[in-house]
């Protein structure tokens, strides 16, 4: 074979290998038929909770349920688990039996708009109401006063639950969290005007693979590729539209006000704060540039006591791209609490 | 020169995506807000349709692209003509004459502002958008009240120095533009599939055939659509002519015409595999012009190949046809499923001109033939998507006798245009044009053919942000050798193949969301292509700042 013919060759060997696989041709799939499960196949118990509290208190005539899923309830300390924006409970695939193993009760949550949640037009979708939501679910399933885990947003929901109910919690992990960066007006009022539901819906399937994979993964592998697929499926389903608009509404809920920011120092309660280096979605790509660990630094400065830990090599999605460094740095903080010291 | 101007366009709607991707990890604080109760019936209609809070649809749209270059170098311009305007070949005699020479060096400043306005009223409910662009250039200390286009900018107000770029209508009859789309005017034309007026230049330039074959603008008539892969078909009359006028008291228009018919099937997500059969009709007879009263278009064109680095044919009053058939792929360009990314095309090209004087004492009829390819690998080794090193190699076929009737290079529309395809996905200063210019188009090679000697080339870049999305250093080196032996410039002293090694670094700041400021420099080893050669005496040598903003 000639030199020329077998490059050629291998040239297509490695694309072909390289091809991402397409799941627009397969059929709609609902959020409801999200299988929630942990990754060895075992299913979660899901239940569904009714936001009576808080709808009421934001004068919604009808009261939205979300879904949560409660393993090990005999544990004696209580974690709820918090997602983060567009994402869902799933996300917590490689923390919520590891943790309940270790003897924690576990609560993973989706919150309203996202996953097998209600996703009602109505609701506010502010981290403080998103708060809220959790706060009611905590008050009324916990017997104890939880430690919250939040993604992302997921972060940010539980920066303004320790804020406003500082006595309703024992600690806080913050998991590459939102709600450090600086944003000013005039850019939150851009990111309003440019974010809409058509931008969504209409993402290409290449596209989601940028969203997901190279947004929030270093260490991608082939075994979370059903964050690809159930997102590509979920798109084709008729209460995506609900979804969609609950992202716009949650980005516009998250450009309001600088309340997180300005009110780090009444946070008192002991936190971790661990990222991933190689963050490629904080600070904003667009409008900032720069370091994670800056951005991190910033709040670890503000809470009074906190750690700060980032993960080399680690993307945003730090608890799904490095799941073993991540549980170990938080059940290592988690330790601590129990020991009475500092969480270190 | 259009290309630039959908650049603008392009790198804006490609934002507006990456903004809804980015906004994942958007870290904003908030507030609660509150609710009104809703009365019966009407909450649960609220609930499942309302979607009051949406981003408003727009129905103007304006993007304003401004770039200012301030640039030193020892190529030195002497266009004839096209005043302002500096194209093609470094080396050549005539048309932009771009000498290379000790001394001291140009220095100039230079500036661009394109305007592009959208305007789909809403009443039309997403059935047409309408589009307009224009281009102003100024040259600093160069007045340009009365005439000569891409100058101005000296003592005196009211300039004259506008060109009009593309003026069209996009009809979107499904309201669905990934459907079905239909362009009407003066268009965006690329030799990529995707449709010009909804893609981001920063994607045609590194799909299908990179804008080596065809790049600018024309007036003509384009069907795309995104409904079954990606498809395409354009209908572009590129020139036309009264041949016939002086001859034969024939007044009416001879064309020029190119059809073409694109499609790409969707491998994967990212991954396409396109085929392009085109086809270029000309009656002219080379009498239409690629720049009117000056340089005359087509094959025989006695001015344009100083241009734009094309091959002269020799012939005279020629009519005939060419015919393109391609493959290209590109595969993951963007790193979205993955650190590795490729693109490439093969591209074989063929035809006859017949001249149309019986009496003529040059080539009665001249065929073409020839073949290139483009590879190109790249790898996203940090971070972000500018980390990354890159490797392209590009060939073309070339002709040992231009003189004779059969030519064995690449053919592309810059035999038309003035440029008509402007490759620039290279990431070279020196040796293929910088893409970041106002004025100036020049470099060692301008077209694919290389004046019809053919093209072997390999190009290498490695790329890194010192910090994250904001501050960019990229480091490159070319070589680029013609694919046979050119005949001498001068009697008794033999050229040889090697057209030159080039160098370069470049350093760019992003200030703000799609405002840089660049400091590019590169510095050329010229080759043994050039013994002889009277206006290209010492190595090439080049630095630029360069402020970009992209404002929408």
């Amino acid at each position: 074979m000639k030199t020329s013919n077998a490059l050629g060759l291998l040239l297509l060997a490695g694309l072909s290998t390289g091809c991402a696989t397409s799941y627009s041709s397969r059929p709609p799939l609902s959020f409801q038929d999200f299988d929630y499960s942990s990754p060895e196949g075992k299913p979660w118990p899901l239940q569904r909770f009714a936001l009576s509290n808080t709808a009421a208190a934001l004068g919604m005539t009808r009261v939205p349920e979300i879904a949560y899923v409660e393993l090990n309830p005999e544990g004696q300390r209580t974690i709820i688990f918090i997602h983060g924006l567009g994402s869902y409970l799933k996300f917590w695939r490689y923390q919520l039996d590891t943790f309940a193993a270790q003897g924690y009760r576990v609560i993973a949550v989706d919150l309203p708009g996202y996953g097998k949640s209600d996703k009602p037009a109505s609701f506010p979708y502010t981290m403080e109401a998103m708060a809220d939501a959790v706060h009611e679910l905590a008050s009324k399933v916990c017997i104890d006063k939880p430690i919250l885990v939040g993604h992302s947003m997921g972060g940010q929901t539980a920066l303004s639950y320790a804020i406003r109910y500082p006595d309703d919690l024992s600690a806080l992990v913050l998991t590459s969290p939102a709600g450090f960066e600086k944003f000013s007006r005039k850019e939150q009022a851009w990111f309003k005007r440019s974010f809409s539901t058509q931008l969504i819906k209409s993402a290409p399937e290449y596209g989601i693979w940028g969203s997901v994979r190279q947004s929030n993964f270093e260490r991608w592998r082939p075994e979370l590729e059903w964050l690809i697929e159930e997102r590509v499926r979920v798109a084709k389903s008729p209460e995506f539209d609900s979804y969609a608009y609950a992202n716009v509404r949650t980005v516009d809920g998250l450009a309001h006000d600088d309340f997180v920011r300005d009110s780090l120092g009444n946070i008192t309660v002991n936190t971790l704060i661990v990222y991933g280096e190689d963050d490629r979605l904080i600070p904003n790509p667009f409008l900032h540039g720069g370091e994670a660990r800056d951005v991190m630094m910033y709040g670890h400065e503000h809470i009074r006591r906190s750690q700060l830990v980032g993960l080399e090599g680690c993307g945003h999605t730090v608890q799904m791209d490095c799941p073993q460094e991540y549980n170990e740095q938080v059940l290592a903080f988690l330790k601590g609490l129990e020991s009475g010291g500092s969480g270190k | 020169m259009t290309w630039r101007l959908s650049e603008t366009e392009g790198r804006l709607r490609g934002c507006a995506l990456a903004l809804a991707l980015g906004a994942v990890g958007l870290s904003l604080p908030a507030q609660a807000q509150g609710s009104t109760p809703l009365p019966g019936a009407y909450a649960g209609w609220y609930e499942a349709k309302n979607r009051d809070e949406d981003a408003e649809p727009r129905e103007f749209i304006l993007i304003n692209y401004f770039f200012t270059r301030a640039t030193a170098t020892n190529e030195i311009a002497d266009p004839s003509g096209l005043k302002g305007v500096t194209l093609g070949p470094i080396g050549m005699p005539a048309g932009s004459a771009v000498r290379v020479e000790r001394g001291g060096p140009a220095f100039y400043i230079e500036q661009r502002w394109i305007p592009v306005i959208e305007y789909s009223p809403l009443f039309v409910d997403g059935l047409a958008s309408f589009r307009a662009q224009l281009e102003v250039d100024y040259l600093w200390g160069r007045s340009a009240n009365a005439s000569q286009q891409n100058e101005g900018g000296g003592f005196n107000a009211d300039q004259v120095n506008i060109q009009t770029k593309n003026v069209n209508v996009a009809l979107y009859p499904t309201k669905n533009p990934n459907e079905l789309a239909i362009v009407v005017g003066t268009q965006p034309v690329y030799d990529a599939y995707f449709d010009p007026t909804r893609t981001p230049l920063n994607d045609i330039i590194r799909t299908g055939y990179k804008l080596a074959f065809l790049g600018s603008d024309a007036t003509g008539l384009s069907v795309f659509s995104n409904a079954k892969g990606h498809a395409r078909l354009s209908l572009l009359p590129l020139g036309s002519a009264q041949a016939d006028k002086a001859l034969r008291d024939d007044p009416r228009l001879k064309y020029a015409v190119l059809g073409m018919a694109d499609y790409a099937y969707p491998v994967a997500p990212g991954t396409n595999v396109g085929l392009s059969a085109w086809y270029l009709r000309d009656e002219t007879k080379g009498e239409a012009y690629a720049f009117e009263g000056l340089l005359r278009s087509g094959p025989s064109s006695t001015g344009l190949p100083s241009f734009v680095g094309t091959s002269r044919f020799n012939i005279e009053r020629p009519s005939g046809w060419v015919g393109w058939l391609g493959i290209n792929f590109h595969h993951n360009i963007d790193f979205r499923t993955g650190p590795f990314g490729a693109s490439g095309f093969a591209m074989y090209n063929g035809g006859r001109y017949t001249s149309t004087n019986p009496d003529t004492t040059f080539n009665r009829e001249v065929e073409i033939s020839g073949l290139s390819a483009n590879l190109e690998l790249l790898y996203n080794f940090g971070r972000t998507s500018n980390d990354l090193v890159t490797l392209e190699g590009m060939f073309s076929t070339g002709d040992k006798n231009l003189d004779d009737g059969l030519y064995t290079s690449a053919f592309t529309l810059n035999q038309y245009g003035l440029p008509g395809a402007v490759w620039f996905n290279h990431k070279m200063l020196l040796l293929f044009p910088f893409s970041s210019t106002a004025n100036n188009y020049t470099g060692a090679v301008t077209d694919l053919s290389n004046q019809g000697f053919g093209l072997k080339t390999v190009l290498a870049t490695g790329a890194y942000d010192l910090i994250p999305n904001k501050l960019n250093l990229r480091l490159g080196a070319g070589y680029a050798e013609s694919t046979v032996t050119p005949p001498e410039n001068t009697p008794g002293v033999g050229r040889g193949r090697v057209i030159g090694t080039e160098i370069n670094a470049e350093l760019r700041y992003t200030i703000r969301y799609l405002m840089t400021v660049g400091l590019h420099g590169g510095y050329m080893f010229r080759g043994n292509f050039y013994n002889g050669n009277p206006r290209v005496t010492t190595n090439p040598w080049a630095g630029f700042t360069t402020f970009t903003w992209y404002a929408f």
